[in-house]
């Protein structure tokens, strides 16, 4: 304060006007400029720390050397597709080439700026919602009566279309088509055609026979008769059907 | 600066923030297919419409877009697709009140505060309307997109001697109804 007060002392002993002239300052700066110049200098100081790395990536060869008539190229090429367009309807309806391409209808103030704000805002909506376990459960029931309403019908369906016609088969005479083949014709059927009788396969199943002794034994004499009478096999009265 | 197609592709479908990327490619085609549309429909609220829907499809599709097709001629074509099955579902609900579709686009044309019957501009929209839908197409690409007819194909499906073929007659009947009067 003190040194302050020497230099106003001085200023108004050098130059009384200055002493009593307002010092504040006239040029005006941007809003906030010294709230964001701190974060400015930080970032420039961060830029020019960075290694310079361009030198790392490669070019491939010759591409400065034909950058420029690469560019030239791709500039005809779209001349001449927009020529080729002018051109093809100067042939064929040259009054179309008179009016100007503008587009004349109006688009509401700030539609495309906005758009794509709004399109993000319909898809997060429509997003899909996932369903509830129940109804999942729901889905699977209503699927299964489904199949077995099917498979019951298919069953019903394939009985009736394959019912055997026994009465068809009644009437074939096989004895009198069995005679009409000849033994050749049997033998090789039964030797390559019918694989049952070939095969071991009836050899291999174990299958424990009844013992017709032990069951003939168990039934009664007079009833033994009685079969044998109504099958008309003559019995005296002496056989010993004991054997 | 504007991002590469396939980068943003790759962007989207690899990158956590891929509505970032998504709405990248949105700022990038917006405009123009807001105008192939437009031409289409004519009504800006039917486009608003159209042009969301399509991209929701292409927000849903993208991940299984392949590369071997073009982001651009890919995006056409989902709008192309909306803006046909639009005019058939309009064609149907006017074929039940008895309306005539043309005559009907034509009239939204008319009813445009802007519309002015001398003008050759707006002449040459209603000569449009006039013209069957797939034709319209094919006239509003070659037109005012100045696309080549090979990459038209691609998005329409159609090979470039139809394409080509079909032009001609449009050119050729839009000038007779403008010279006609």
């Amino acid at each position: 304060m003190k040194q302050d007060f020497n230099i106003l002392a001085e200023l108004e002993a050098v130059a009384p006007t200055l002493a009593i002239t307002n010092k504040s300052m006239p040029y005006t700066l941007p809003n906030g400029y010294f709230d964001s110049f701190s974060e400015a200098v930080m970032t420039q100081i961060s830029i020019d720390n960075l290694p310079k790395v361009a030198a790392q990536f490669t070019v491939p060869q010759d591409y400065f050397a034909s950058l420029s008539s690469n560019v030239l190229n791709a500039i005809a090429k779209e001349v001449t597709g927009k020529n080729e367009v002018i051109e093809e309807l100067e042939a064929i309806a040259p009054i179309l080439n008179a009016i100007e391409r503008t587009n004349i209808y109006t688009v509401p103030e700030t539609y495309f700026t906005t758009f794509a704000a709004n399109i993000n805002n319909v898809i997060s909506t429509s997003k899909v919602v996932p369903i509830s376990s129940f109804k999942r459960k729901m889905l699977y029931v209503a699927a299964a009566c489904v199949i077995g309403i099917m498979a019951v019908s298919a069953f019903i369906f394939t009985k009736n279309s394959e019912k055997i016609d026994y009465a068809a088969y009644k009437q074939i005479d096989v004895n009198s088509t069995i005679n009409t083949i000849s033994n050749e014709e049997l033998l090789n059927y039964l030797e390559n055609v019918n694989p049952i009788t070939n095969s071991n396969a009836l050899t291999t199943i174990d299958v424990k026979l009844v013992d017709i002794q032990d069951h003939i034994e168990t039934i009664p004499e007079e009833e033994l008769r009685q079969y044998l009478k109504e099958v008309e096999v003559p019995v005296s009265d002496d056989y010993q059907l004991g054997i | 600066m504007l991002v590469e197609d396939t980068e943003l592709v790759y962007q989207f479908k690899n990158s956590a923030n891929k509505e970032m990327a998504f709405t990248a490619i949105v700022k990038k085609y917006q405009e123009k297919l807001y105008w192939h549309i437009r031409r289409m429909v004519i009504d800006h609220d039917d486009t608003n419409d159209i042009l969301q829907n399509m991209f929701v499809k292409a927000w849903k599709g993208l991940v299984n877009f392949r590369e071997d097709s073009q982001l651009y001629t890919w995006l056409y074509r989902i709008a192309t697709n909306e803006c046909l099955s639009f005019l058939d579902q309009k064609k149907r609900k006017g074929a039940e009140r008895f309306d005539d579709h043309e005559s009907g686009l034509s009239n939204t044309i008319k009813a445009d505060s802007n519309f002015d019957a001398n003008k050759l501009e707006w002449k040459l929209q209603l000569a449009i309307q006039q013209l069957p839908e797939r034709q319209r197409l094919v006239f509003n690409l070659r037109y005012y997109d100045e696309m080549p007819y090979e990459e038209m194909s691609r998005i329409l499906e159609t090979s470039e001697g139809a394409l080509k073929a079909s032009y001609h007659h449009a050119a050729k009947k839009i000038e007779a109804y403008i010279l006609g009067g």
